[in-house]
């Protein structure tokens, strides 16, 4: 037993936890910048993401980060997570339904029946319309909320070859798509 | 972009509070013009703005309204 | 053999130096050039440095009268430096700074002569209100005549918020002995909303 111990000394054990410290700024850089895998909660993107009732069907999906708030890398169609505009703390996970420059046929609850998006915004809504909190409620939402978009489903594994884009929501929402 | 907000007429406002529990507090800013041109010195002229803050009996924050109007910056 | 691996070597520190100045930069503390002159007189138009401490991130404990900086909305690529002048909830004017709301424009500042005397008789910019919505702040310049704030953007999401502005240093002024303080101007950025006496 004491010779085992001998073979990992103190200080080597020090060494390597500080090497180990060192690397965690690049971890998290990594993470924040260019991707990483999120957990999605609740129905209103169903049936694309969590189709069942039962909690263990929580989806895991793989976020990409890197220059996702940039206007020309956000498409309609896009399943994109944000920080909610009504409460910076809470993430949402809806649709891209518009781009800058769209114009876009709302629905209630937004008070006007035809909304421009403006210069860097996007219009999102949940796939499961009825059942959703999204633009129709807070406005076209702006590029640097955006937190990075769904590329994958990584978790659960019955899902992984799940397209993104099977179903989208609402149709024929876009009056004039811009030249 | 905000969500929609609509631009409020004094009318409609809910009517501003006068009590105990409230307290003038003010805001200044500036309005600065470059002069004279070329120089690259500035000249600023306050700006203040009123809020009426109340609280309610225990203590919390209850309300802000704005109150300035064209009297009290002169 | 071991010129490679000295490469190897150099290349993961520089790595690990860049993420972790990157990770304070984001989570805890940045000090950084503003321009512009919207936030005259607070901020010098050019060469004015900011301390700008994170952890106000998303306006997390942000308060009216603060300075922040914050992602601007219609261009996630800039940043803007503004002074908070309404919370969620609160009730404002929109505009009460007397001038055309047009940015760049000279700003016409009128007496009260002109404002026809009577009190009762408000300019249109008295009569205009908004209530900041939930989740959102009302941000504008401390220079009211040329800052392209939340008079034009409306309300701005606390999301886009990306740190409180504490201090700056003016590197204009001299190291020590210019005209606002020492160490380069070093000078606290207060909030200013204050009891009115």
């Amino acid at each position: 037993m004491r010779f085992q111990f001998k073979r990992v000394s103190p200080s080597y054990a020090l060494k390597l936890s500080l090497v180990t410290l060192t690397w965690i700024p690049v971890v998290m850089t990594f993470n924040e910048n260019v991707c990483y895998i999120a957990r999605v909660d609740g129905s209103s993107m169903r049936p694309t993401l969590n189709p069942d009732d039962s909690a263990s069907s929580t989806d895991w999906v793989l976020l990409w980060k890197y220059h996702a708030r940039k206007a020309q890398s956000l498409h309609r169609d896009d399943v994109i997570l944000f920080k909610s505009p009504m409460d910076p703390s809470k993430t949402y996970c809806k649709r891209i339904k518009g781009i800058q420059y769209d114009s876009i046929l709302t629905r209630y609850p937004y008070p006007r029946e035809v909304v421009h998006i403006p210069r860097n915004h996007v219009w999102v809504e949940g796939d499961n319309a009825f059942h959703s909190i999204d633009s129709n409620n807070f406005g076209p939402i702006s590029n640097g909320l955006v937190v990075g978009k769904a590329v994958k489903v990584i978790w659960p594994p019955s899902r992984w070859g799940t397209d993104l884009k099977f179903t989208t929501g609402r149709h024929e929402i876009l009056t004039a798509k811009p030249k | 972009m905000a969500p929609p907000t609509p631009v409020l007429a004094r009318e409609e406002l809910p009517e501003i509070p006068q009590s105990k529990n409230c307290v003038l507090k003010s805001l200044t800013q500036f309005q600065c013009q470059l002069r004279p041109a070329g120089s690259g010195l500035y000249e600023c002229v306050p700006f203040k703005r009123l809020f009426q803050e109340c609280r309610d009996p225990s203590g919390r924050f209850k309300s802000r309204i704005e109150v300035t109007s064209p009297l009290t910056n002169h | 053999m071991n010129g490679l691996r000295a490469w190897t070597s150099t290349i993961s520190y520089a790595v690990r130096a860049v993420c972790f100045v990157h990770i304070v930069h984001t989570h805890i503390y940045e000090f950084t050039e503003t321009r512009g002159e919207s936030m005259l007189p607070t901020l010098a138009a050019t060469n004015d440095y900011v301390h700008a401490i994170k952890k106000h991130k998303d306006g997390k404990g942000c308060q009216i009268g603060d300075c922040i900086v914050a992602v601007k909305p219609s261009d996630p690529d800039h940043r803007v430096c503004k002074r908070i002048t309404g919370m969620p909830g609160d009730i404002i004017l929109v505009d009460p700074s007397m001038r055309s709301n047009v940015y760049g424009t000279e700003p016409t500042v009128r007496s009260i002569e002109e404002l026809d005397g009577s009190v009762e008789d408000y300019d249109e910019n008295f009569d205009s209100f908004i209530k900041v919505p939930k989740g959102h702040v009302w941000v504008t310049g401390d220079n009211l005549s040329h800052s392209l704030d939340s008079r034009t953007y409306n309300a701005l999401p606390m999301g886009l918020i990306r740190g409180k502005i504490v201090a700056a240093n003016d590197f204009n002024e001299k190291f020590w002995g210019g005209s606002k303080g020492n160490f380069w101007a070093f000078r606290k950025i207060e909030n200013t909303y204050i009891d009115e006496e």
